[in-house]
């Protein structure tokens, strides 16, 4: 990290969810996951354990990864509700994927804006995963 | 019905290392997360784990379960996030039921904090991939 940046993406973003509108692509962006960092998401964080296929850990992270570089930083104060992953193909420990992301939804409840986010993660032109992050503007 | 071995328990310690660990790997340096300042003016009060971290014993539950490294493919996981996880907090997953079906098991799986509920978790496999 440094300062207000990391890999050149600003920490926080400037967008607002209520910025986005449904439908809104960004990318697809190559993302390296390294077998490093497969091993500490196997387990309870702080230990590591090597493997040969990425754990299920990848998913939130490559995603979170990737809506940072979709929404050049993190919104702040966005409180995350829901996730879904549809597992579709096993990821490699250490692979370089292709995430591609859309704006699947927006609604607005009780004075709340409801964001939902449709990833789609490929690993060497085939679909690995799909998965969704419903996020509600704090 | 089969008989299926035990959905296991997971245990996970969620301390300020292993948030600094994810804001580090994710680049997600919300301030909820790791400023306390900031969090301690927020809803929350106290400087929050990233989501995805409680999930973390979910997917060593199922993994663990399942006998496998990562998730096979035809698994579908559905998670609501329902409350914040402190800093310092262990984060206990367990199965609250597992339901079996023609074609399809699915574990209702939950994990608590102090027996407050954290998170939900919907686990869905083809009945071919359940460990008997």
């Amino acid at each position: 990290m440094q300062g207000d940046t990391l890999d050149g993406v600003p920490l926080l973003s400037q967008t607002r969810y209520q910025d986005l509108h449904a439908g809104q692509e960004f990318g697809p962006f190559v993302e390296p996951l390294s077998a490093a960092v497969s091993s500490v998401l196997r387990g309870e964080l702080g230990t590591e354990r090597a493997g040969a296929v990425a754990p299920a850990g990848v998913l939130p992270l490559v995603t979170l990864r990737v809506l940072r570089r979709a929404l050049s930083g993190i919104p702040p104060g966005g409180v995350l509700l829901g996730q879904s992953f549809d597992v579709q193909a096993e990821i490699p420990s250490g692979c370089t994927l292709d995430v591609a992301v859309v704006v699947s939804d927006k609604d607005e409840r009780d004075g709340r804006l409801y964001t939902t986010f449709r990833f789609t993660i490929e690993n060497e032109g085939v679909v690995a995963a799909l998965v969704d992050w419903t996020i509600r503007d704090a | 019905m089969t008989t299926l071995k035990p959905f296991p328990e997971v245990r996970h310690l969620v301390d300020g290392a292993a948030i600094s660990m994810y804001a580090e790997v994710s680049g997600d340096y919300n301030p909820l997360h790791v400023d306390p300042d900031y969090a301690a003016a927020g809803p929350f009060g106290v400087v929050v784990a990233h989501g995805p971290i409680a999930l973390q014993a979910v997917y060593e539950a199922v993994a663990t379960w399942l006998g496998c490294e990562g998730l096979p493919a035809g698994v579908t996981v559905d998670v609501a996030f329902r409350g914040p996880v402190p800093i310092g907090s262990t984060v206990v997953c367990s199965a609250v039921e597992v339901l079996q079906f023609a074609a399809v098991v699915v574990v209702m799986a939950r994990c608590t904090v102090d027996d407050r509920e954290v998170l939900q978790a919907l686990v869905k496999l083809p009945r071919r991939l359940a460990p008997a």
